[in-house]
């Protein structure tokens, strides 16, 4: 049943044809609020189980989550964390060993799962051990201050948010775009 | 400046002398805070005496420079007021006067950038925006002369307004923009909606005359077509369309077909326990079968003689045996319903299965029949898909005779009154080119064949022996497949280095170019390119685990090492190896990706390799395996996924990315980035990166040539460098930038793109045919800023870039970086 929002269908029979347009016209200017399971959602990361721990990473920017196997194509002149190519919707996408990207240290395996995930134009596939749970994390929950116990290598500390029950937060909006500056770096540099 | 010291020095200077720094710095001061002219708001008047009498010559030489831009620009803009009348009594594009006043503008829009004219600088670029506008269709032929007549009005206004009142005016652009208000034209679009193509902007005297039928833009939305290819378009469409029903159909009776095999499969298996019950029957000993009254209780025979056996205690074991075989399809073909009696329920059983499975039988002969009439509809529907994209890519093709145009053009043009001597003969003119390809060929050819006539004509010696003797050109283009070939012949030997430049838009091309000398003098020039840039017709090899396509234009032919293959001894198997080693340069092609090194190729057996397309060097690229060969959709990278020779991958069936590898690309690059003493300037962002760089000998000299067909350029850099220590040259044309090249033997290179009689692409061009240019470092100095022209002037050799107007210190920077720090040894 369609939504009256306060007005019968009495009311809304007797309207004249200009009224019963304004009140439509009001209605549909409404904004809807965010729904708190929009909200949820929004907040939700997916926890990733890589060699050195647990990371977590933002459920909305990831776009598939693609059991094993995993099938991909060398390209030359890619950084150590860069796998290859692997073919995604029709397109080829850089399939990168998050282990190695985080920590240096990879125990790379094609049976773990691949994570396709998306930032603005930008999308790659990011390859797990295995994955976890999801948790609800909200922005404030957060704690930027990162503390030296955690384990990924310091230089990708650009690319974590902060931390949330001890384990890093992937800020994606900036991890996907320094993979994608790096992996087009690698092409003069090696 | 230090404006605490500037009064204790007032009285070093003059009162005339004063006065000159007083306007010029109220001049300067509006021109650094905000790089323009002072309008037409009295600025504040703050004036900063100089200490220093470098200083003061400095300021005193910026108003000379003032004047002389004002004389320059006053030029200019008669120049285009010329061009406007020409175009005016022309009334068609096609007018020398467009590409004047394309021209004129340009440097005017350059110069008064560099001067700091906001004003005048704008008009230009508005100038030159109409002008694109035109070109490409986008502005009604008429209204866009009105807009560049009274363009050409403004500029003079502002221009007075420079020279009576020491400002510039806005007033005039403002009136001029509102006029384009007027006329419905928007010139601030055209930067993002229309990136003029290197064809229209860089144009050269001969492109300037080419047609424009074919010319289209690649970030234009619409595209020209030609109608006889869309009617063939939509008559094949409409064929794949009508081609839906049949399908339907042909799908319908594989599916009745398959019911009915369903369902002559389901009365088999209703049968089965039946008979296996029969079979059961049969095993078991008279008695027993009597016992449990194994015959069907409904069967009046088998009650009858069970009572008599019971009665009589005879049983009648023969007739028991034969009735109970369970498959007696003997008497199922004797069956008669008017003789039912004599048969038992055993017969009629037997006779059902037997009809079972028939009914199976035909059932999977039309099974097998409405497959095959499914899989000959597929192969129609498969091939009409073909055909519709075929006419799709046809689309955007054009015969060969544009591109025939417009080398016959750029012939007559460069020959001038020798064009008679010059036998040009074409065949295949109308054969049909991929757009994109043919558009991509067309600088290097013109540039190729501008060079060629360039040479023979006015260059070589000999032919002032035989003055008479005719020079031909001949053009064939033909199709084999999804390859187009091009042969373009010559009389006299064509300069090596302009066929270079043709070959690096060849393989990037994803085609391949060798070179037949037939006599002496006579040379043939054979192109090998893909009909279309978006499919790939490659081999699919295999080296190691790594599956990739090679363009089938780009490879001479498959070498296998038959003897080594079928298992002969090794030395037969080396010989044979160490052949093809001794001829060719050989890669494997796991090294070439970077993907493991093996240093010991050569002194291994080939087994298999291809022989690259190439005339020298002969190189072969050993792979593990050729696998077949295949044709598949080509995806273009992103730009960070780009790699030397990879810009592309196809993906198969199965979802297997495959590098789409342009092998010759990948050779090309690997020897630039060999070659010591290449760097490469981004002085836009004041970084740079060095492959290798080379520092000048200590005897070297720094003498510096300036290219450019603005006098104010030209001479506030020679100012600038002068003062610098070093020694600089002037050229104002690519003509004079060439003899300059030869009789001073400058160490650096400043050239500007547009400039009259040979632009700088040209200039590149032929320097990089001559070898005694090898050691001349070249900067590209231009007010073109995009990536395109950056990359052209690249791969022209040039190896720098800076984008006027430049600020000094990137100048100096890019040319110590590349002569050295000291101005002179």
């Amino acid at each position: 049943m369609l939504p009256l929002h306060g007005l019968s269908t009495n009311d809304l029979e007797q309207m004249a044809d200009e009224e019963f347009w304004n009140c439509a016209r009001a209605q549909a200017d409404i904004v809807p609020q965010i729904s708190s399971q929009e909200r949820n959602y929004q907040d939700q990361h997916l926890e990733c189980e890589l060699s050195q721990g647990n990371c977590l990473i933002p459920l909305k920017a990831i776009v598939e989550v693609m059991p094993p196997p995993h099938r991909y194509t060398q390209l030359p002149l890619i950084p150590s964390w860069m796998r290859g190519l692997f073919a995604w919707r029709g397109e080829a996408i850089p399939l990168i060993d998050l282990d190695m990207y985080l920590c240096g240290v990879s125990a790379f395996r094609l049976d773990g799962m691949l994570l396709v995930a998306n930032y603005t134009d930008i999308t790659v596939g990011l390859l797990v051990p295995s994955i976890g749970l999801t948790t609800t994390v909200q922005f404030e929950q957060v704690d930027p201050s990162t503390g030296p116990t955690v384990f990924y290598t310091p230089i990708r500390a650009g690319v974590i948010r902060g931390v949330y029950a001890e384990e890093p937060v992937l800020d994606v909006s900036a991890l996907l775009p320094d993979v994608v500056q790096q992996i087009g770096m690698a092409a003069y540099y090696g | 400046m230090d404006e605490l010291d500037a009064p204790n020095h007032q009285e070093e200077l003059s009162k005339d002398d004063l006065e000159v720094l007083r306007a010029f710095h109220d001049l300067e001061e509006s021109t650094s805070s905000d790089n323009s002219l002072p309008q037409e708001t009295t600025p504040e008047i703050s004036i900063t005496y100089q200490t220093d009498t470098d200083q003061s010559a400095a300021l005193l030489s910026e108003v000379d420079m003032l004047a002389l831009f004002a004389t320059e620009a006053d030029e200019d803009i008669t120049t285009m007021r010329l061009a406007v009348q020409q175009l005016e009594q022309d009334n068609r594009l096609v007018s020398p006067g467009l590409q004047a006043l394309k021209r004129c503008a340009h440097k005017v829009a350059g110069t008064a950038s560099a001067i700091g004219c906001a004003s005048i600088s704008t008009i230009a670029h508005h100038m030159e925006t109409i002008i694109k506008f035109i070109e490409n269709g986008n502005l009604v032929f008429q209204t866009g002369l009105i807009a560049l007549v009274n363009s050409v009005h403004a500029l003079e206004a502002t221009l007075q307004s420079i020279v009576s009142n020491g400002y510039e005016s806005k007033n005039p652009l403002l009136e001029l923009e509102e006029e384009y208000k007027r006329l419905n034209i928007d010139v601030h679009v055209v930067h993002n909606t229309k990136p003029s193509s290197p064809e229209t902007t860089d144009a050269t005297s001969i492109h300037r005359v080419s047609q424009n039928i074919g010319e289209h833009n690649q970030n234009s939305s619409s595209l020209r077509v030609d109608l006889q290819h869309f009617h063939k378009l939509l008559e094949h469409t409409e064929k794949f369309i009508e081609l839906d029903t049949p399908m339907e159909n042909a799908q319908k009776q594989v599916d009745v077909a398959l019911n009915e095999l369903q369902f002559a499969q389901a009365r088999l298996r209703r049968l089965e326990p039946l008979l296996s019950s029969l079979s059961i029957s049969a095993n078991t000993p008279p008695d027993a079968l009597i016992e449990d009254a194994g015959y069907p209780p409904s069967s009046l025979v088998a009650r009858i003689l069970q009572e008599a056996a019971e009665r009589t205690g005879h049983v009648p074991q023969i007739k028991n045996v034969r009735r109970t075989q369970p498959f007696l399809i003997h008497e199922a073909a004797l069956w008669d319903e008017m003789e039912i009696d004599r048969f038992s329920e055993t017969n009629a059983l037997t006779h059902s299965f037997t009809e079972a499975l028939t009914d199976v039988a035909i059932a999977t002969s039309h099974v097998r029949q409405a497959l095959m009439h499914l899989k000959f509809m597929v192969a129609q529907q498969v091939s009409q898909a073909s055909a519709v994209r075929n006419e799709a890519f046809l689309l955007q093709s054009l015969p060969f005779s544009v591109l025939v145009t417009r080398l016959r053009t750029a012939i007559e043009m460069i020959a001038g009154a020798q064009s008679e001597r010059i036998q040009f003969e074409v065949s295949g003119g109308t054969v049909e080119i991929n757009r994109d390809v043919l558009e991509k060929l067309t600088v290097p050819l013109l540039e190729l064949v501008q060079m060629y006539v360039a040479e023979v004509l006015f260059f070589t010696k000999r032919l002032e022996q035989d003055a008479e003797q005719s020079l031909g050109i001949w053009l064939n283009a033909h199709i084999t497949g999804n390859e187009a070939t091009i042969e373009i012949g010559f009389s006299h030997s064509v300069p090596t280095g302009a066929v270079a430049l043709l070959q690096d838009t060849v393989h990037h091309l994803y085609g391949s170019i060798s070179l037949q000398e037939q006599t002496t003098r006579k040379m043939t020039l054979h192109l090998r390119l893909p009909r279309s840039q978006r499919m790939i017709q490659g081999l699919l090899v295999r080296a190691g685990s790594q599956h990739v396509i090679v363009p089938v234009s780009q490879v001479k032919r498959i070498y296998y090492n038959k003897r080594g293959m079928s298992g002969s001894s090794s030395q037969e198997r080396t010989s044979q190896g160490m052949l093809l080693a001794d001829s060719h340069e050989i890669f494997h092609l796991n090294t070439l990706l970077r993907f493991f090194t093996d240093t010991n190729t050569a002194e291994k057996t080939v087994q298999t390799a291809l022989i690259l397309e190439l005339d020298s060097p002969q190189i072969a690229i050993e792979v593990d395996e050729v696998v077949k060969e295949v044709e598949l959709v080509m995806k273009p990278l992103s730009v960070h996924l780009c790699r030397p020779g990879i810009t592309s991958t196809a993906i198969d069936g199965n979802g297997n990315v495959h590098l789409v590898l342009n092998l010759l690309e990948m050779i090309r690059l690997k020897e630039i980035y060999q070659q010591a003493g290449k760097t490469v300037i981004e002085a836009d962002t004041e970084s740079y990166y060095e492959l290798s760089l080379l520092q000048p000998g200590a005897e070297a000299c720094r003498k510096i040539l300036i290219a450019d067909d603005s006098i104010y350029i030209r001479q506030s850099i020679n100012l600038t460098l002068s003062h610098e220590g070093y020694d600089v040259l002037e050229a104002v044309d690519g003509l004079q930038t060439l003899e300059q090249l030869a009789k001073e033997s400058p160490d650096l290179l400043l050239l500007d793109i547009e400039m009259p009689n040979l632009n700088g692409y040209d200039v590149l061009s032929i320097i990089r045919t001559h070898q005694e240019f090898s050691a001349l470092k070249i900067v590209m100095l231009s007010s073109h800023s995009s990536e395109k022209h950056r990359r052209r002037a690249r791969e022209l050799g040039a190896h720098g870039y800076l984008t006027k107007p430049c600020p000094q210190d990137v100048l100096f920077k890019t040319i110590k970086s590349l002569l050295g720090n000291e101005a002179r040894s």
